[in-house]
């Protein structure tokens, strides 16, 4: 079945995540930089994401081993294989849109 | 960092972290830890403690509004598991759930009975507020010359079927909830069968056919469509979840039909209404136990809501309470008001005699008799509590041309309620007044204050 088109948050959040684990801070830092600071991810906006994405078995939390400021130990989130055919399909119709914009223009010239 | 800024940061950080404990517990303890170090890293670099950590704070109040509603409809339906007709089989796939039946069968019984009666007196009160959207479509209907003007009977009886059919439906699922699946759609059979049912009546004018000395009657003709209607429509969205579910049918026409031989007045026989209780009660308790019988280990592991706790528990009683009084008072204030409204479109009089006699005489010239003198006019008696000085008896002493059908002579007594409004004495129906009396005294509808001073001086 065809998955409904994801937020442009729900999409930073996976692409951050396509390349490696991150943890929340490096997924809100990732997110800023790849959309050239157009896209500034509050904490509180994050981990609402963080927690449907979890639910929806599309990321996953492990331990990092190494601890925060308060001793606490830090987790990392990473794509399951659903999360990643989710991001794909994603990524796909993103670039037939831009393809067929592209075709549209060029037919235009 | 300067005082300003750092008594800023200060503020921001303790709303922060008092905010985190607004989430709902399950993702506090998940989540809040995280949140709270990432928040600190973010603010620990930023260069405008003011722009961010406003962005931040709004952000986060956002998220808690988003969790907790969340939280609310996990938690629905959680409590509700019992309702989803899927559940976990014993080799952990997803099998339909399978209908139960209560084990405490006597008290399961006695509440639906209890429930069938209490739920004709509820929908009695709130027929006005009922009655109110179709009549608007009513009169609408009649002013596009759609269809002629309709007796005030059509929507009132229309009115009283949809409240019958949604405290009906409501109070069912509430007991049948725990054992049959898909007893939401129970629900939606059973207020759309007395729904339709009631247009069906209204349609073929079924509410005009006996008149209005036979009421009982005439609503148990409408329960007969009703019955028929109810059992195809449960039939209909049912006949998944129960094999047998086509003997809805037969049991709700007999329910309906053993309405039929009554023809006392409504008043008089309201708890009459028990045996189709008692009937439709023994029908679908007999279709679980068919059920249970075929499916023997649904009957004896039963699905058991989780528990709740007590305060919870009392929250929802103090609310259901609240909004049960809230609707109550409206509908209170409703039907006076268009009580009142109906009664003064009919005639209203400047004294309580001339009303008892035009009145008196209005009634009987649409009957074959007529009335040839009204005397012994009398309205010193006050109705019930004698203390309304606006609820009064109007009672006069008529003499016909003919001896009447039920009557035993040509000259008789009659006697009629009477309130009054700004316009003047208006006639109540039979046994509204007091209630219409009360009502007037809560809402100081009509100008009653001003009547009661001038009375009292």
């Amino acid at each position: 079945m065809q998955p409904q088109p994801l937020t442009e948050t729900s999409f930073f959040i996976l692409l951050s995540l396509a390349a490696e684990p991150r943890h929340g801070y490096g997924i809100i830092k990732e997110v800023e930089s790849m959309s050239r600071g157009r896209v500034v991810l509050a904490t509180g906006t994050l981990y609402t994401a963080l927690r449907r994405m979890l639910e929806d078995g599309w990321i996953e939390r492990v331990e990092d081993g190494d601890s925060d400021g308060d001793g606490r130990e830090r987790k990392l989130y990473r794509l399951t294989e659903e999360g990643r055919r989710i991001f794909t399909l994603e990524a796909e119709r993103l670039k037939t849109l831009v393809y067929l914009t592209s075709l549209h223009a060029a037919m235009e010239r | 960092m300067d005082e300003p800024q750092g008594a800023l940061q200060n503020l921001t950080m303790r709303v922060y972290e008092r905010l985190l404990r607004l989430y709902p517990p399950r993702f506090r303890h998940e989540f809040a830890g995280e949140i709270h170090a990432v928040f600190q890293e973010r603010m620990a670099e930023s260069g405008n403690w003011t722009v961010h950590g406003l962005h931040e704070t709004a952000a986060l109040a956002w998220s808690i509004l988003r969790e907790r509603w969340h939280e609310w409809r996990t938690r629905k339906g959680e409590e509700m598991g019992v309702e989803k007709d899927v559940v976990m089989g014993a080799n952990g796939a997803a099998v339909l759930r399978l209908a139960g039946v209560p084990q405490r069968g006597f008290w399961w019984f006695l509440g639906w009975i209890l429930s069938a009666l209490l739920v004709v007196p509820l929908a009695i009160f709130t027929t006005y507020a009922f009655s109110l959207p179709f009549m608007a479509v009513l009169n609408l209907g009649t002013h596009l010359n759609w269809w002629p003007a309709l007796d005030s009977a059509a929507w009132l009886m229309l009115g009283f079927t949809a409240g019958l059919g949604i405290f009906t439906a409501w109070a069912q699922w509430l007991l049948l909830r725990r054992f049959l699946p898909g007893a939401s759609r129970w629900f939606a059979a059973t207020a759309l069968g007395f729904g339709l049912g009631g247009i069906i009546a209204a349609a073929f004018g079924a509410a005009n056919i006996l008149g209005m000395e036979d009421s009982f009657a005439r609503f148990a003709l409408v329960f007969l469509a009703i019955g028929l209607v109810l059992g195809l429509l449960q039939w209909f969205f049912l006949r998944r979840s129960l094999r047998h579910a086509a003997w809805l049918v037969p049991v709700n026409l007999l329910a309906a039909a053993s309405l039929l031989p009554i023809r006392m007045p409504l008043d008089w026989t309201l708890s009459l209404v028990l045996l189709p209780g008692i009937i439709s009660g023994a029908g679908i308790w007999f279709l679980l136990q068919r059920e249970a019988a075929i499916h023997p280990q649904a009957a004896q592991t039963p699905p058991t809501r989780q528990a709740i706790p007590w305060s919870r528990r009392l929250v929802r009683i103090g609310m259901i309470l609240a909004i049960a009084a809230a609707v109550f008072f409206a509908g209170v204030w409703i039907n006076a008001s268009a009580m009142l409204l109906n009664a003064k479109a009919d005639g209203a009089y400047p004294t309580l005699e001339e009303a008892v006699i035009q009145h008196v005489r209005q009634g009987w010239e649409e009957s074959s008799a007529s009335v040839l003198s009204v005397s012994n006019v009398e309205t010193s008696r006050e109705v019930v509590d004698g203390v309304r000085q606006h609820v009064r008896w109007g009672c006069a002493r008529i003499q016909l041309d003919r001896i009447p059908a039920r009557h035993r002579g040509s000259a008789f007594p009659i006697c009629t309620q009477y309130v009054h409004t700004r316009d003047g004495w208006v006639l109540m129906g039979e046994g509204f007044a007091p209630f219409v009396g009360w009502a007037m005294e809560l809402f100081n509808l009509e100008g009653l204050r001003e009547f009661q001073a001038a009375n009292s001086n």
